[in-house]
């Protein structure tokens, strides 16, 4: 069990790594992308009217 | 098999590390926190996986020493100062043997390690990538110890690990890693990796009531409180903690409670007590050298052990029984840097904690009422929760020198950067008019919107 559970350790560091490498050569102004990306607010998005509003 | 599956990560990851020196510290955290060659029974327990990375990542700033941004802050400062006070305390050592100075040179590596982080993780991408890595050099050895214990209902004993240490240095080091593990499924945004996330972290949190650490579970019981505080919802947060509070009550094996209930007749327990004696001699260290202190370990060596323990009669006003025959570590992040660095040493590490939590809580400040800024408000918060984890349970176990510490340190002051730089930018589009009038509007991705992207283009 605990070789298994570092393979998967190693594949997820080499999976970190690959998804850091694409992301970090995408072009200027391309959101992050991948299976690891994070949640990414837009600065405008406090002044987007809410569903009561609308 | 394992030393193949390391030979193709080394063989994936090295190369790489050349052309992006932030694979590089992520090559250096996970290393450093896993410690590899100590899963390893082969040819490749005996690579300087560590080494590798940090000369693979020493090269690669070397060749990008254009791009790189260093500027010194009030953290960095501060750990030129211990580099100095230690460096100072190792020449002067009461032990002059090789323990001492293998520390030292760690000492030197974590501080170095620090400084890298500082020069070449620059935005939110580069920060996620070295959290991930924490996560899966860290995170990992907690996950596999929950597993365990849990898979084995119980029976699993969890006696540490060789690169953090005891059992209790284990609980420390999983109540730093925890909060970040948290922080990176509340920002992952694929639900299969929050999932996995919300597991480990259950997971560290078994390992950490599996470790018998009574300083553990202490320090979960304050991480848990200045979590809950922290928390914009604070009910739901109590509820949790009661729910699994509830669970450990009628999961967990009368030897766990006996462990437990220790906490509350300390002057009874010897174990406890011996700490004390520890604490007492480390300080007497201390008032011998003050302004260096006895170096590192000092306490461990047999020599100050006898010297000391048989001065500390000025302490006597805190009852405790004689000093062992043996030597004892400090017990204690706060004694032991007192004994190894004197009170120079002390304050610096107390101004280093104190740092940490001002540069969080001002990322914090600086984010409030930024959208695009909340992740970063997140992040400070999980900062200050570690160093809250750290503080409390390291208060009675021995791990002044770890580089999750360190991290910390240059997270924070990286963060802080990137936030303060944030807030300086141009008014977002859709705030502008309200400021500037409409000549003020910009369409979403023009220059001063790109907040998917890193502020240099990579």
């Amino acid at each position: 069990m605990e070789s298994i559970l570092l393979l998967i350790d190693c594949v997820a560091i080499i999976i970190a790594v690959l998804w850091f490498v694409r992301n970090a050569t995408r072009p200027p102004g391309e959101p992050v992308g991948g299976l690891l990306r994070f949640h990414q607010t837009p600065p405008n998005e406090a002044l987007r009217p809410s569903k009561a509003r609308r | 098999m394992r030393d193949i599956l390391f030979l193709s990560v080394m063989l994936t990851m090295v190369p790489l590390a050349l052309r992006f020196p932030v694979v590089g510290v992520m090559g250096w955290a996970w290393t450093a926190l896993l410690s590899p060659n100590d899963w390893l029974y082969s040819y490749m327990s005996v690579v300087p996986f560590n080494k590798l990375f940090a000369g693979a990542t020493l090269i690669a700033m070397a060749l990008s020493a254009r791009q790189l941004r260093f500027r010194m802050s009030p953290a960095l400062w501060l750990l030129v100062c211990s580099l100095v006070v230690g460096t100072i305390s190792a020449v002067f050592a009461i032990d002059q043997g090789d323990p001492g100075w293998r520390l030292y040179w760690q000492f030197v590596k974590i501080i170095t390690f620090a400084f890298v982080i500082s020069a070449v993780v620059r935005t939110r991408l580069d920060i996620h990538a070295l959290l991930l890595a924490v996560a899966l050099g860290m995170g990992f050895v907690g996950l596999s110890e929950g597993l365990f214990y849990l898979v084995s209902g119980g029976g699993h004993k969890i006696i540490g690990n060789p690169s953090v240490g005891d059992n209790n240095q284990l609980a420390v080091a999983l109540l730093m890693v925890l909060p970040v593990v948290l922080y990176l499924a509340r920002q992952a945004e694929v639900r299969l990796v929050k999932l996995v996330g919300y597991a480990a972290a259950a997971c560290i949190l078994t390992a950490i009531i599996g470790t018998f650490s009574r300083g553990g579970l202490v320090g979960l019981v304050a991480l848990a409180g200045f979590m809950v505080a922290g928390s914009r919802r604070k009910l739901a947060g109590f509820m949790i903690i009661v729910i699994m509070g509830l669970v450990v009550v009628l999961v967990a094996p009368d030897t766990w409670y006996h462990r437990m209930d220790t906490i509350t007749d300390a002057s009874q327990d010897g174990s406890f007590m011996g700490r004390v004696v520890a604490w007492k001699i480390s300080t007497m260290i201390a008032l011998a050298r003050p302004l260096f202190g006895g170096g590192f370990h000092a306490v461990q060596h047999a020599f100050a052990w006898d010297y000391y323990g048989s001065s500390m009669a000025m302490l006597d006003f805190i009852p405790t029984p004689p000093p062992t025959s043996f030597p004892r570590a400090a017990h204690s992040i706060y004694f032991e840097t007192l004994g190894d660095l004197g009170f120079i040493g002390l304050s610096l590490f107390l101004a280093l904690m104190l740092l940490i939590y001002r540069n969080a809580r001002a990322v914090r400040r600086l984010a409030r009422n930024r959208p695009e800024l909340s992740w970063a408000a997140d992040l400070g918060f999980t900062l200050q929760a570690s160093l809250v984890g750290y503080m409390v349970a390291g208060a009675a176990v021995s791990v002044s020198y770890v580089d999750f510490f360190y991290i910390l340190v240059a997270l924070s002051v990286v963060l802080r950067g990137l936030v303060v730089a944030e807030a300086r930018s141009p008014v977002p589009a859709a705030r502008a008019p309200m400021r500037a009038g409409a000549a003020g509007l910009r369409p979403i991705g023009s220059p001063a919107l790109r907040w998917g992207a890193p502020p240099e283009a990579r």
